[in-house]
C-alpha cells in the first residue's frame, strides 16, 4: 500500500497529532494525501521530524534502515536488545510520525529516511558501496585472498564477499588465519565504532589513529576487512562490524525513557501556592525593573549590556538577587518591555500597553516571551569559556533550536503527576532522551540547558519544588482558557482598594491596579513588600506628591475613593498639616542679587522699565533679584544712571551703589587708572579673578576669531573700522595693532580703541 | 535539591480566612474579619505582633519568636496548622519549611548538667560521658543531637574557646562560667540552646502571699508557666500586675530574691508592693541604691547602682552573688543595660524572671533577653485584658499647640540640642493643660513632662504639686497618696513617674513633653492610667505638641506607635478646645 493509502486511513486523531509533530506538513495537508505522503517523504521534512525524534526512535528506525522490512522481533535480535515491547512502541512512534509504515506487523521506512541515516548505528558503507571506488587490480588481489571463484560478474563476486562477510562463522574462520595483531586492530576498530545515534559519526578510521602497524592493517586490508577509501583512510566494512556483533549492534540501545523515581507526597496545594508565590513575587520583581528603567536609573557598560556592577547596582536597590536580576532583564527585554539605549535601559512605549493589563495578562505576557525566546535568560551572568560572568543583554548567540528544547523540557516536566517531584538530574536524562538531536553539540551542554530552563520555570512560577504548577500543565497543552484562569487564580486580580490605617499605612490586601499602585506610590512610600504591598504617609511623601502637582483636595479625594473603610483622621490632619506648609519657604531661581541699603533705591530700581524687562522683583524691602547675568545686570543697572558694583562675597550678588543725594552714602572714589576689568580684578577674590581672567582671555580670543572671520582683519594694514558711536556711524582710519575686547588701531592722531561689540566692519581701503 | 513532603494537614477553613500572607516573615491579621479572634489566639504563640492598628494587625514571623513558640512546647505542625487553616490563600511551601526549620533548630543543642557536687535542682544528667571534675564544681556539658552539629559548632572560634574537651561524638564539658556567654553566641549562630541545666536552689525563704491578695487568672497562669523551667520573660501591659505577678513567682520558689529595677521610685514601689502583698517582715526587704545598701533575703537593687563603675570595675558587681539568690528578678526587663547583661551572663545557674510590658528593645538587644534572661514564657496581649476589664480603655488625642511668634523665633534660634526644651517650654500649654482637665471634672489626673522648666509654669498655673527627682522621697508618697485617695485632683510629674507608678484610679494623663518620641515612654505613660476603673470610666491620654517644632516630629513617632498598639488616636488643634 502507498504511503498515501496509508494516511488515508489514519483516524482524525492520528492525522492531528502527526500535525502537530510536523507542522512543516500543514500547507502539503491543504492539497490531499497524496500530496501530504510526498511532502513527508521529503528528506527536509523527514529531517526536521528526526530531531525532534527521542533516542528509541532513532535506534529502531537506524536498525530498520539496516534490514527492511522487517519485523519487531527481526529488529530486535538486529539490535540486541531483548525488548520486543520496546521496540513495538518505538515502531508505534515512528508511525505515528509517518516516519514508517508497518502493515500486518512488518515495518517499512517511509521516503527517503534511509538516505538521511546513511551511517546507521554508527556502521559504515557497506562492503559493496566501499569497493565500487577499488581499482581492478586491487580487488582482484582480495578475490584471491578470499579464495572466492573468480568466473563471476566484479557485483556478483562483490555481493559473495559481502554475504561471507556478515556470516559471524565465516567471519570467524576468516579471522582464524589472522595475525593476532590484525585481529587486535580489527577489535579494536569495531570496538570504536561510534556509539552516537542519528549523528553522523559512523565508523571510520583515519591514519594513524589508534596506531596499527603496517602488517597488522595490511593483512586487513589485503582480506577486505578493512578497504581503503582514500591515501590514509580506510573503512571497516558495516558486514565485517555486524558479523563481528553476533550478539546485536546495539544490545544496550535505550529504547525507552529512563524512569522518574518520583518524590512522592507532595501536596497539589502546596505546589500551587509555592508556584503563585514566586509567580507573584517575578511578576512584582519584573514590574520594579522595567519602572526602574522607565526612570533612567539602569545604567548599562560602555560596551553594551549590563556587567556584574551594573546589575548588582540594581539587585541593591530591588532588594534581588543579582542572578535573578541578570534573568529578569534579559526576560523583560525578551518581552519588549525595555530596550537598551546608549547609556542606559529604557522602558519602551510596549511597556505602557503592558502596565493596562491586567495583574495575570502581565505575567502571561513574560511567560510567553520566555517560552518564545531564542535565548536562555539565565545566560545573563552564567560563566564563559573562560569562567567570567557573561552580562545581560550582552551579545550572546541565539542557542539553536531554543525554544524547541524549552518546549520539550516543558512537555517532560508536565508530565509529572500530581503529588510527584522530579529529580532535576534524572528529569534532564529524560529530555536529552526525548531529543538527543535537539541541542547542537556546542555549548553550553544540553544537561546545562534543561537545568537552565527548570531554574527560569521556577523563577516564573510554573515549577515549584521540583513539581509542575496547574497552569504548566495548561501551556503545554495548549488549553488557552485553562491558562487564562488559572493565572488569574495565581496572581490575583488587581484590586483598586486598600486599606487606610490610623499609623498612617495604606495595605493593599491584593495586588493593586498599576494605575492606583502609581497613584499610591507618588503620596506614599512603599515599602518593598510582595503581593501584598503597604505603603506609608510621611511628611515628606505627601511634601513629594505636591511637589508633582497634586493637590491636597486630589489627594484626599484620591484617597476616600479608593481606601475601604474611611480615611482616618491622623492622616486627614497630616495632609492638611503639610498643605498648610507646603510652600511657606518658596524658592526662586536668580541670577543675580541685588541689594541696597536703601528701601527707597531698591523701589526706585523696581520701577523701571528697564527693571520689567530684566525681570527683576522685590523680594524684600532692599533686595531684587533677577534672572539676568551679573555683569550684563551691572551694565544695564550703570546704563540706568547707577552706579552699581560687583560684590565680592559671591558671584551672583551685586550691590548698587547709591548714585547721590546728600543722604545717600557714597562709594568709594574710582581709581583714576580704572579700566573696568581691572577695577573687578582688583575687588575679586584671587581665586574668582583668576577664573574671570581666564573666561575673558577665552572669550576675547574666541571674539577675535570670530571678528578675524567676519570682519576680515587686516593685521599691520592702514584699516578702514566702521563703528557705532554714540548711536551713529563713525569711520576711523588706521594701522590694525591688536584685538583684543577692543579693537587697536595706531591713528595719525595716536591710538583708538574701539569696543568690539561696535565695530559693523572693517575694510582694507587698498582693495 | 528534591524537596520533602510536607506532612498532611487540614486544608484550609475557607479562600477567605483572616490571615494575609504578603511576604515570608509577615503575615495580616484582618480584624474585621469574624474569625479573626480565633485566628489571633493561635498566631499570638508563635508570631510576634508588630503593629495592631484599626483594621489589619501586623506579625512578623522571626527566629527569636518561633523559638519562644518551641521552648514554650508548641510544634511546627501546630503552627503550619495555624498558618494553613486561616490563611486566605493557599500557603507557600517554602515558609512552611523555613518555620519548620527554623523551629526545629531550637534544642537541637542542649545545655545539661550541673548537679555534680553540690545541691542543686533538676537538670538533666549528663549523658554518656563521665566528668573528670572535682567534688563541689559543678560541671555542664554541650550535647547536641549529631556529631556533625557539634563538629561545626567547635569550628566557630567564639564556641570553640568557650567549650571544653569531647567527652564524646555528641557532648562536649562546658565551664559554667562561660554558660552565658555561650547561649548568647549560640543565638547569633541561630542554635539556640535548650538550657536545662540544674538550677542553684539559693537560701531558703518562705515567701507567703497575704491573704488579701487574690491573684488573676493570667497571673497565676504567667506564674505557672514560668515556673518550670525557673528561666525566662513574662510579658503582660502596663497596667497589668507586673509587680504582683513577679512577686506570686518568688512566693512560689520560697529562696532569697534580688530584685532588679529601673530607678528610686520603682524600688520605693516594690518595696511597698512587697510588703503589702506578702507576709514577709519588713525588715526582710532590703533597699540597695544609690542611698541605701541593705543586703537581706529579699533585696531590691536599682540598674543604675550595680552598674556603678569604680576604676573602670563595676562596684556592687558582687552583689549577684552574695545573696545566694533563689530567684533574680528583672523588672522592665527590656530596659536592661549592658552590664547588667554581662552579669547576669555570669550567674545562669540562678532562676532568673524578666517581666516586661514590651519586649522590642531599642537597641535590638532581643536575642540577648533570650539567650540570657530565657525565652519568654507567658504573654497575653492588651486587648484581652481591656475586653476582660482588666485593663481600661483609652482613647489618645494629640493636641497640636501654636507657639507665640516670639515662641516660634526662640525655637528657630535654639541650637539642635535645646530646640525640644524650647518647644516643650511653650507658653500656652500651661493654659492648654487646664482647659483639657476641665473636659474631665473630678477625674484624678496626671500631668507629665520630661523638661522641669516646662512643668513649673504648668503646675503654678493648676495650684497643683509638682514632683520631681528632687522631691524627697517622704514627700512624694504624701502626694501619690493624696492623689490616690481623692484630697488631690492633679499631680504634675516629671519623668520620675514614667514606671512603676500604682496610681489606680487616675484616668486622666497629660503629657507636656517627652524624651524624642520614645516607644517605651509612651508605653510606660499610657500604662499609668490603665488599671481598670472603679466607676469603668475610659481612660484619656493627651500629648501637647508645639507645633512646627520638633516635637511634631517626635509627635509622629509616638502617633504610629500608639497607632500600631490599637489605640483610638486623634490629633486636634488647640484653639479646638
Amino acid at each position: 500500500m502507498r504511503f498515501g493509502d496509508h494516511l488515508r486511513s489514519w483516524s482524525s486523531k492520528d492525522l492531528t497529532e502527526l500535525l502537530l509533530a510536523r507542522p512543516d506538513l500543514v500547507p502539503a495537508s491543504e492539497a490531499g494525501f497524496d500530496a501530504l505522503a510526498r511532502r513527508a517523504a521529503t528528506p527536509v521534512s523527514l529531517g526536521r521530524c528526526l530531531i525532534r525524534s527521542d533516542v528509541g526512535m532513532l535506534v529502531v528506525a537506524e536498525a530498520l534502515t539496516l534490514a527492511h522490512p522487517a519485523t519487531a522481533d527481526e529488529i530486535d535480535e538486529l539490535l540486541g536488545t531483548n525488548d520486543v515491547d520496546g521496540v513495538l512502541g518505538a515502531l508505534d512512534r515512528l508511525r505515528r510520525r509517518g516516519l514508517v509504515v508497518v502493515e500486518q506487523g512488518v515495518a517499512t521506512p517511509v521516503g527517503a529516511l534511509e538516505d538521511l541515516l546513511y551511517r546507521p548505528l554508527g556502521l559504515g558503507p557497506s562492503f559493496i558501496d566501499l569497493v565500487d571506488r577499488v581499482p581492478d587490480p586491487v580487488f582482484d588481489r582480495l578475490v584471491h585472498a578470499l579464495g572466492v571463484g573468480g568466473a563471476r560478474k566484479r557485483t556478483a563476486t562483490a555481493r559473495a564477499i559481502a554475504r561471507r562477510l556478515r556470516d559471524p562463522r565465516a567471519l570467524a574462520r576468516l579471522l582464524s588465519g589472522a595475525p593476532d595483531d590484525s585481529r587486535e586492530l580489527l577489535a579494536a576498530l569495531v570496538e570504536r565504532r561510534s556509539g552516537a545515534v542519528g549523528l553522523p559519526a559512523g565508523f571510520l578510521y583515519r591514519g594513524s589513529a589508534p596506531s596499527p602497524t603496517g602488517d597488522a592493517r595490511g593483512w586487513l586490508l589485503d582480506h577486505g576487512l578493512l578497504v581503503a577509501v582514500t591515501d590514509g583512510v580506510a573503512e571497516v566494512p558495516r558486514e565485517v562490524v555486524m558479523g563481528s556483533l553476533p550478539l546485536g549492534l546495539a544490545p544496550g540501545a535505550a529504547l525507552r525513557p529512563v524512569r522518574l523515581r518520583p518524590v512522592t507526597g507532595l501536596r497539589v496545594d502546596d505546589v500551587t501556592a509555592t508556584g503563585a508565590d514566586r509567580a507573584a513575587s517575578a511578576l512584582d520583581a519584573a514590574e520594579a525593573l522595567v519602572r526602574l528603567a522607565g526612570d533612567g536609573e539602569i545604567g548599562l557598560r560602555r560596551a553594551g549590556g549590563l556587567g556584574v556592577r551594573e546589575v548588582n547596582r540594581v539587585a541593591k536597590l530591588l532588594q534581588l538577587e543579582p542572578r535573578d536580576v541578570g534573568r529578569l532583564v534579559e526576560l523583560c527585554h525578551q518581552a519588549r518591555l525595555v530596550a537598551p539605549e546608549p547609556s542606559a535601559l529604557v522602558a519602551t512605549d510596549l511597556a505602557a500597553t503592558w502596565w493596562g493589563l491586567s495583574r495575570s495578562r502581565r505575567w502571561l505576557v513574560l511567560v510567553r516571551a520566555w517560552l518564545g525566546s531564542s535565548g536562555f535568560v539565565s545566560r545573563a551572568l552564567s560563566p564563559d569559556e573562560e569562567g567570567n560572568p557573561r552580562p545581560a543583554l550582552g551579545d550572546s548567540e541565539p542557542v539553536a533550536a531554543a525554544a524547541a528544547a524549552r518546549a520539550v523540557t516543558l512537555d517532560v516536566v508536565a508530565a509529572v503527576p500530581d503529588g510527584e517531584a522530579f529529580d532535576p538530574e534524572q528529569l534532564a536524562e529524560t529530555v536529552v532522551w526525548r531529543s538527543p538531536n535537539l541541542w547542537g553539540t556546542g555549548f553550553p551542554a544540553p544537561e546545562e540547558l534543561v537545568a537552565w530552563t527548570l531554574e527560569e520555570a521556577d523563577l516564573l512560577g510554573l515549577v515549584a519544588g521540583h513539581a509542575p504548577v496547574p497552569v504548566l500543565r495548561a501551556l503545554v497543552a495548549g488549553d488557552e482558557a485553562a491558562v487564562e484562569s488559572l493565572a488569574v487564580t495565581a496572581l490575583g486580580a488587581d484590586q483598586d482598594r486598600f486599606v487606610l490605617q490610623a499609623d498612617l499605612t495604606a495595605l493593599a490586601l491584593g495586588p493593586l491596579e498599576p494605575t492606583v499602585a502609581g497613584s499610591l506610590g507618588e503620596v506614599a512610600d512603599r515599602r518593598w513588600g510582595r503581593s501584598v504591598p503597604t505603603y506609608r504617609f510621611t511628611e515628606a511623601s505627601l511634601r513629594r506628591a505636591l511637589d508633582r502637582g497634586w493637590t491636597a483636595d486630589g489627594i484626599g479625594r484620591f484617597l476616600a475613593d479608593h481606601a475601604l473603610s474611611g480615611v482616618p483622621q491622623p492622616l486627614q490632619y497630616l495632609l492638611a498639616d503639610v498643605d498648610r506648609r507646603y510652600g511657606s519657604v518658596r524658592v526662586l531661581t536668580a541670577s543675580a542679587v541685588i541689594i541696597t541699603e536703601d528701601e527707597a533705591l531698591a523701589v526706585e530700581i523696581a520701577s523701571t522699565n528697564r527693571a520689567s524687562r530684566l525681570g527683576l522683583r522685590l523680594v524684600a524691602p532692599t533686595v531684587l533679584i533677577g534672572p539676568v547675568e551679573p555683569h550684563r545686570l551691572v551694565d544695564e543697572l550703570r546704563a540706568e544712571g547707577w552706579f552699581p558694583v560687583l560684590d565680592g562675597g559671591a558671584a551672583t550678588v551685586g550691590r548698587v551703589a547709591t548714585g547721590g543725594g546728600a543722604d545717600r552714602p557714597r562709594p568709594d572714589p574710582l581709581p583714576a587708572d580704572w579700566t573696568g576689568p581691572a577695577l573687578e580684578a582688583a575687588v575679586l577674590p584671587a581665586e574668582v579673578a583668576d577664573a574671570v581672567d581666564q573666561l575673558v582671555t577665552d572669550r576675547a580670543e574666541a571674539a577675535a576669531a570670530e571678528i578675524d572671520h567676519r570682519l576680515h582683519l587686516h593685521w599691520n594694514r592702514t584699516t578702514l573700522v566702521r563703528h557705532r558711536r554714540d548711536g551713529h556711524l563713525a569711520e576711523v582710519r588706521g594701522v590694525l595693532v591688536g584685538v583684543d575686547e577692543t579693537l587697536t588701531l595706531l591713528c595719525d592722531d595716536g591710538i583708538e580703541e574701539l569696543p568690539l561689540d561696535s565695530v559693523v566692519a572693517v575694510e582694507d581701503p587698498a582693495r | 535539591m528534591i524537596p520533602d513532603p510536607v506532612p498532611a494537614s487540614p486544608p484550609p477553613d475557607a479562600a477567605g480566612g483572616p490571615l494575609l500572607l504578603p511576604a515570608a516573615d509577615t503575615l495580616l491579621l484582618q480584624v474585621d474579619h469574624p474569625s479573626a479572634e480565633a485566628c489571633r489566639a493561635e498566631l499570638a504563640t508563635f508570631a510576634e505582633l508588630e503593629s495592631s492598628p484599626e483594621h489589619v494587625h501586623t506579625y512578623r514571623l522571626s527566629d527569636l519568636g518561633l523559638w519562644n513558640a518551641r521552648a514554650a512546647g508548641v510544634t511546627p505542625a501546630q503552627v503550619t496548622d495555624t498558618l494553613l487553616r486561616w490563611c486566605a490563600g493557599p500557603v507557600p511551601h517554602a515558609v512552611l519549611r523555613s518555620v519548620a526549620d527554623t523551629m526545629d533548630r531550637f534544642g537541637r543543642v542542649i545545655i545539661e548538667g550541673g548537679a555534680v557536687g553540690r545541691e542543686m535542682i533538676g537538670g538533666n544528667a549528663i549523658g554518656g560521658g563521665a566528668i573528670d571534675s572535682s567534688p563541689g564544681e559543678a560541671v555542664l556539658a554541650v550535647r547536641t543531637d549529631d556529631e556533625a552539629l557539634l563538629d561545626q559548632l567547635v569550628l566557630d572560634p567564639t564556641v570553640g574557646a568557650l567549650l571544653g574537651p569531647r567527652l564524646d561524638p555528641i557532648t562536649a564539658a562546658l565551664d559554667p562560667a562561660h554558660r552565658g556567654r555561650l547561649k548568647q553566641r549560640l543565638v547569633e549562630l541561630r542554635w539556640p540552646a535548650d538550657d536545662r541545666a540544674a538550677l542553684s536552689p539559693g537560701a531558703g525563704l518562705t515567701i507567703a502571699l497575704d491573704a488579701s491578695l487574690e491573684l488573676r487568672p493570667y497571673q497565676r497562669q504567667a506564674v505557672d508557666s514560668w515556673l518550670p523551667s525557673g528561666n525566662g520573660v513574662v510579658v503582660l501591659p502596663c497596667g497589668a500586675g507586673k509587680t504582683v505577678t513577679a512577686i506570686a513567682a518568688a512566693a512560689a520558689v520560697g529562696a532569697n530574691t534580688l530584685v532588679l529595677v529601673t530607678g528610686d521610685a520603682s524600688l520605693q514601689q516594690w518595696h511597698r508592693e512587697l510588703t503589702r502583698f506578702t507576709t514577709l517582715d519588713p525588715e526582710l526587704i532590703g533597699c540597695y541604691s544609690a542611698r541605701s545598701k541593705q543586703l537581706r533575703p529579699v533585696t531590691i537593687a536599682t540598674y543604675n547602682v550595680l552598674t556603678t563603675k569604680k576604676d573602670g570595675r563595676l562596684r556592687h558587681a558582687a552583689l549577684m552573688e552574695q545573696g545566694d539568690w533563689g530567684l533574680v528578678v528583672y523588672d522592665e526587663v527590656h530596659l536592661l543595660p549592658s552590664a547588667v547583661f554581662g552579669l547576669t551572663a555570669g550567674i545562669q545557674a540562678r532562676r532568673r524572671l524578666g517581666v516586661t510590658a514590651t519586649l522590642i528593645r531599642e537597641d535590638g538587644r532581643q536575642g540577648d533577653v533570650f539567650s540570657l534572661i530565657g525565652p519568654k514564657r507567658f504573654d497575653v496581649p492588651w486587648r484581652d485584658l481591656e475586653l476582660q476589664g482588666w485593663l481600661a480603655p483609652a482613647t489618645c488625642t494629640e493636641v497640636r499647640v501654636v507657639p507665640s511668634d516670639a515662641e516660634r523665633l526662640a525655637h528657630a534660634r535654639a541650637a539642635v540640642r535645646d530646640k525640644p526644651r524650647v518647644a516643650a517650654t511653650v507658653g500656652a500649654k500651661a493654659e492648654l493643660v487646664g482647659r483639657l482637665l476641665a473636659r474631665h471634672p473630678g477625674e484624678p489626673a496626671l500631668v507629665i513632662g520630661t523638661y522641669l522648666d516646662g512643668l513649673g509654669p504648668v503646675a503654678e498655673a493648676l495650684g497643683a504639686p509638682l514632683v520631681t527627682g528632687a522631691t524627697p522621697s517622704a514627700q512624694r508618697l504624701v502626694w501619690f497618696d493624696q492623689l490616690r485617695n481623692g484630697e488631690l485632683d492633679v499631680l504634675v510629674v516629671s519623668k520620675v513617674a514614667n514606671f512603676s507608678l500604682d496610681l489606680p484610679e487616675v484616668s486622666v494623663a497629660v503629657q507636656v513633653s517627652g524624651t524624642f518620641g520614645s516607644r517605651q515612654e509612651e508605653a510606660q505613660r499610657l500604662g499609668r492610667i490603665l488599671r481598670p476603673k472603679a466607676d469603668g470610666r475610659q481612660a484619656h491620654f493627651y500629648t501637647l505638641v508645639a507645633r512646627d517644632t520638633v516635637e511634631q516630629e517626635y509627635a509622629q513617632r509616638r502617633q504610629r506607635f500608639l497607632a500600631e498598639q490599637g489605640y483610638a488616636y486623634e490629633i486636634i488643634d488647640g484653639h479646638e478646645l
